[in-house]
């Protein structure tokens, strides 16, 4: 009996430092970038600009620079002091090479008494 | 305790009962939590920069266009556009002002312009370049000085 205990009881120490180091080495190789399968992404939002139809935004240009090619969510997301206007562009980037994605809002923006204020989400899909 | 057991290898049975499934949640619970952190440390580390800011002013004059100049990882300068008036002329200050999250640098130029003019484009430099990582803010001003 005890020794089945015993052994219940190494088996289950054995298993489970296995699952926590096969874990964590993955997270380790994950991150720094040891693992084939895994993608890692510099971005950089090097340009946005605002295209008005009279007052209103309804289009923002933003160029994007990236280390990696892949297909990319980019959402816009245009604010002032009369609301907020959001907007999603998805497709591929290409490494190395600086690209100009037009994102329509979902609503046109109009202009208010303050300026706007974008912020910039990018997404490796 | 029975007869002829070692003292040290005794383990009463129903002490067993308890600790054999205490140790395999606590050991099951602590794989979990390690798997979750290497998870977690993956999604941040997937994409560097995934976000970034950009404000432009209001007035008269407004900022419609930043595009940030590169070397590599550093901001070494910007070109902003400014919209003005068709009728009104003047010198025109335009000032960018960028921010990693830890340091900023601010570029700013004053230019004139004649009546006539919509929009103009001036490009300012931030001394010393400055890391575009890891949160990247960028603002935008322009207004006429004179």
């Amino acid at each position: 009996m005890r020794a089945l205990v015993l052994g219940l009881l190494m088996a289950i120490m054995i298993f489970s430092t296995a699952v926590i180091a096969a874990s964590l080495s993955a997270g380790v190789g994950r991150i720094a970038g040891g693992s084939a399968d895994v993608r890692h992404a510099k971005v950089k939002v090097i340009g946005v600009r605002d295209e008005l139809t009279g007052v209103n935004l309804k289009t923002v240009y933003v160029t994007l620079l990236v280390d990696f090619t892949g297909t990319y969510q980019v959402t816009v997301t245009a604010s002032n002091d009369l609301g907020s206007a959001s907007g999603s562009w998805t497709g591929t980037l290409t490494a190395g090479q600086e690209q100009t994605i037009a994102v329509t809002l979902s609503q046109a923006l109009k202009e208010g008494n303050a300026g706007f204020t974008h912020s910039v989400e990018v997404a490796l899909l | 305790m029975p007869p002829g057991k070692p003292p040290i290898f005794y383990i009463p049975r129903r002490w067993i009962r308890m600790i054999i499934p205490l140790m395999a949640l606590a050991l099951t619970l602590s794989s979990l939590a390690a798997y979750s952190t290497s998870l977690s440390l993956q999604a941040e580390g997937l994409v560097l920069g995934r976000s970034a800011t950009y404000s432009y002013d209001a007035g008269n004059e407004r900022i419609r266009d930043i595009r940030l100049a590169l070397s590599g990882d550093y901001v070494t300068g910007a070109q902003a556009v400014c919209e003005k008036f068709v009728s009104d002329y003047g010198n025109y200050t335009v000032s960018v002002i960028f921010s990693n999250g830890a340091e900023s640098r601010i570029g700013q130029v004053t230019v004139y312009q004649p009546k006539g003019v919509t929009t103009f484009t001036v490009s300012v430099t931030f001394n010393p370049p400055i890391s575009y990582y890891p949160s990247p803010s960028v603002s935008g001003d322009c207004r006429k000085v004179g």
